[in-house]
């Protein structure tokens, strides 16, 4: 994984990131290809954030296949626009984590909280049912 | 006596033929007319049917309910067709007084009477339950044997993994690998071992040996062994007083005796190398350019066998390039050669295998090359009948230290994560510790040039510097001359200093007047190849099942923010734990109470957790407070931790 990483590489260098976004009915697919770090996070950031805040924009998918490394300002960049989301009340998943990135969010111990989808995490398997909910 | 009757003349009288017929152990039946009546039947046959009256009686009213309609189909065609048939194994139950389950072998024919009219049917049935039941009694035990060996196989190697060491240390002027190949299946052996450890002074000290038996015990055997040498040699840096020590204990521990090891302390500085061979094949030298030679051996016994017997060693040098190989006996005791004949294939398969004459493009080191190609040409043509290890120590250059200085310009990180990442592959680094410190340097690095400078007007001006010790260890520098700035909260410098301090082994950040200075520490190693006759056995990895239920819920009557954890925290369910705080308090930005008062099980791996989101926390200037009264679970455990946190609650 990081030897494909280290030997492709190469021609990120001539670029900034590619961001690329395809809307479908309501949902917003955001499609990254590039080394995301401190240089060019800001890209994904203004991104996300558009996404979210596009009229009539239900969900955000945040197709991670052509990332390949992403540092802390890029997992800042996720967790801020997923905050946002939240906030807005529109679902803002990760998908297609790559092993080497995967890694990362796991160590920093936000993968299930990226890539599950808001209302799961709210109503599902994790936190299923509070009949003790304290009223006051 | 034969009367005149043709039929008496030839079968016998019929009373005569009917006794002889009634005493028939086979059991036999005839059947004739339209509905398949009973018309004789052996005495066996009634027993059978537990009735004594049979004769008249159609077929499907003896049996109403014991054979099958297909039983009944088979009779029928075999009275329309004439084609005899064969039933094996009909599974039948009878009621004989208590209903057992018997299995009967049917052989059904059409009989013509004398003259040649169509009489009707002879069944022949064979009980054939004995035989069903040994047969099936055997194919059980060859199951559950074949169940238990494979358990035992499974349980073998599962300890083969984890008593040997995961890996092989990443030096700068040795290059080490290891394989291990198991012996097949019907074998499990299970008592080679190797191993490579960086000695205080710089010098290298390199292990193979091997345990008498086989299984379970010399593998167990095989971990007490190694921990003892590894543990004596890296204490003292004495080859004499390791081996004596494992002499005394393989005296003491049945088991171990007689265990044989071959023990060596190479200098890499000067190439001097001490060993010991106790009952060891001795160490094979491939030098640069040159042909394989075997060291003398040393002349010691097998360990244990001769009381406090002083420990002979050798020495011998090493020019550069040169390389060291230690191995096991089962690659001398090949099938079908003898030792003086396998020995010297062994020194010419491993002197083309280090020339890279044998197996042309093979990626890894070439000490990586000697154990896996040496191996897999020697074992190709004969297999082998034991476990085989080869251990691999080749004399290299250092390559000079890594040194670059940065300044804010595009792209700059990812030029540094590539430059790192060639200078660590260069020095033999495996994939993983690539990965990890170039993370940790990213993330060091990004803070450097993003806030160091962020008050002063000089351009930033940040050095990278990377070494390899003798030790195993890289230690990188991130050095700047800017000021340094506390993180705040909410600024990503945070989360970007937990994530190198995460990754690597130590992460210390030290500063003063003239600047900052960020240093990583991590070991490097690369893995050793476990190897069966035709896969690679790959760890044993972690397994992400399914979070185990836990109830967590906001509780609105506190003051702040606050949740309530129930249940177990374990390794299931912990990351959806860690996963449930670290949105709660907004990545450690958001005040936060964790109630722990209901946790019935905090594991380890809770703990882990909760440090970071502790450790978050704190680096963002937010406060969360974990509440677990005295006599709760988690109070317990975070006490034995000294994980701190609040006996009282804070928000009553």
């Amino acid at each position: 994984m990081i030897g494909s990483f280290v030997m492709t590489s190469g021609w990120h260098d001539m670029l900034d990131l590619f961001v690329e976004r395809y809307l479908d009915e309501n949902a917003l697919t955001v499609a990254v290809a590039g080394e995301v770090d401190m240089d060019n996070a800001c890209q994904l950031d203004d991104a996300l954030q558009d996404g979210v805040a596009r009229p009539g924009v239900r969900a955000v998918v945040v197709d991670l296949a052509g990332v390949p490394f992403l540092d802390s300002t890029g997992i800042r960049v996720l967790l801020s626009g997923r905050h946002r989301a939240d906030e807005r009340g529109v679902s803002l998943v990760v998908t297609n984590v790559q092993p080497v990135v995967r890694r990362m969010l796991e160590v920093m111990g936000v993968l299930t909280l990226l890539t599950t989808e808001p209302d799961v995490l709210e109503h599902g398997s994790v936190a299923r049912g509070n009949p003790q909910r304290k009223a006051g | 006596m034969p009367d005149g009757d043709p039929m008496s003349r030839m079968v016998g009288d019929a009373e005569v033929v009917r006794n002889v017929f009634d005493a028939q152990q086979p059991i036999v039946v005839a059947l004739a007319g339209p509905e398949l009546t009973v018309v004789a039947a052996t005495a066996s046959y009634r027993a059978y049917t537990g009735r004594s009256e049979l004769i008249g009686v159609p077929i499907r009213e003896v049996f109403p309910e014991v054979l099958g309609q297909h039983v009944f189909d088979i009779l029928e065609r075999v009275r329309a067709t004439g084609e005899p048939a064969f039933l094996k194994d009909l599974r039948v139950q009878i009621d004989r007084p208590d209903r057992v389950e018997i299995f009967l072998d049917l052989n059904v024919r059409r009989q013509r009477y004398f003259g040649g009219t169509v009489a009707g049917l002879i069944v022949d049935v064979v009980d054939q339950t004995e035989q069903v039941h040994a047969r099936r009694a055997a194919a059980r035990r060859a199951a559950e044997a074949e169940q238990r060996y494979a358990e035992a196989r499974d349980v073998i190697h599962a300890l083969q993994v984890a008593l040997l060491p995961s890996g092989v240390p990443v030096l700068p002027r040795v290059e080490v690998a290891a394989s291990y190949l198991l012996a097949d299946v019907h074998t499990a052996a299970g008592g080679d071992w190797f191993d490579a450890m960086p000695l205080s002074d710089g010098r290298l000290g390199l292990v193979a040996g091997d345990v008498v038996g086989h299984g379970v015990t010399a593998s167990a055997v095989m971990g007490q062994l190694r921990i003892l040498i590894q543990e004596r040699l890296t204490a003292t840096g004495d080859l004499v007083a390791a081996v004596a020590a494992t002499d005394r204990m393989a005296a003491r521990v049945p088991g171990a005796l007689a265990a044989t090891v071959c023990v060596a302390v190479l200098d890499p500085a000067s190439g001097e190398l001490a060993y010991c061979t106790a009952g060891h094949p001795p160490p094979l030298v491939l030098p640069r350019g040159g042909d394989g030679r075997f060291l003398p051996s040393s002349g010691a016994k097998p360990l244990g066998v001769v009381p406090d017997d002083t420990v002979a060693i050798r020495r011998d040098r090493l020019e550069p390039g040169d390389m060291l190989v230690l191995y096991t006996d089962g690659i001398l005791e090949r099938p079908g050669r003898t030792v003086a004949q396998a020995t010297v294939e062994l020194a010419q398969v491993a002197t083309n295998v280090a020339a890279d004459r044998a197996l042309r493009g093979d990626s890894g080191t070439a000490a990586e090359r000697v154990c896996t190609q040496t191996l897999e040409l020697l074992t190709r043509t004969t297999g082998h009948a034991d476990d085989i290890t080869l251990l691999a120590a080749r004399m290299v250059d250092p390559q000079p230290d890594f040194a670059l200085t940065i300044g804010r310009t595009p792209r700059v990180l990812s030029y540094v994560r590539r430059e790192l990442a060639s200078w660590l592959t260069a020095a033999g680094a495996s994939k993983e510790d690539v990965l990890v410190l170039q993370h940790a340097v990213n993330e060091l690095a990004a803070n450097a040039l993003e806030h160091a400078y962020a008050d002063t007007a000089d351009p930033p001006h940040v050095a990278i510097s990377a070494t390899l010790h003798d030790d195993g260890r890289v230690t990188t520098r991130v050095r700047d001359h800017g000021r340094w700035r506390d993180p705040r909260p909410s600024s990503g410098r945070g989360l970007g200093l937990t994530l190198a301090a995460n990754l690597a082994d130590t992460v210390v950040i030290d500063h003063d007047e003239h600047g900052t200075r960020a240093t990583v520490r991590h070991r490097l190693s690369r893995p050793a190849r476990l190897l069966t006759d035709d896969q690679l056995i790959s760890r044993p990895t972690h397994r992400q099942s399914a979070a185990d239920p836990f109830l967590m819920f906001d509780q609105p009557w506190a003051g702040e923010s606050r949740i309530r954890v129930d249940g177990p925290v374990d390794r299931e369910s912990a990351p959806a734990f860690e996963t449930h705080l670290i949105t709660a308090t907004a990545s450690g930005t958001r005040n936060l109470t964790v109630d722990l008062t209901g946790v019935t099980l905090l594991a380890s791996v809770g703990v882990a957790a909760l440090h970071r989101l502790t450790t978050m926390s704190t680096t963002n200037r937010a406060s969360l407070r974990l509440y677990a009264p005295p006599g709760s679970t988690a109070h317990m455990i975070m006490d034995a931790v000294r994980l701190p946190h609040l006996t009282t609650d804070p928000d009553e």
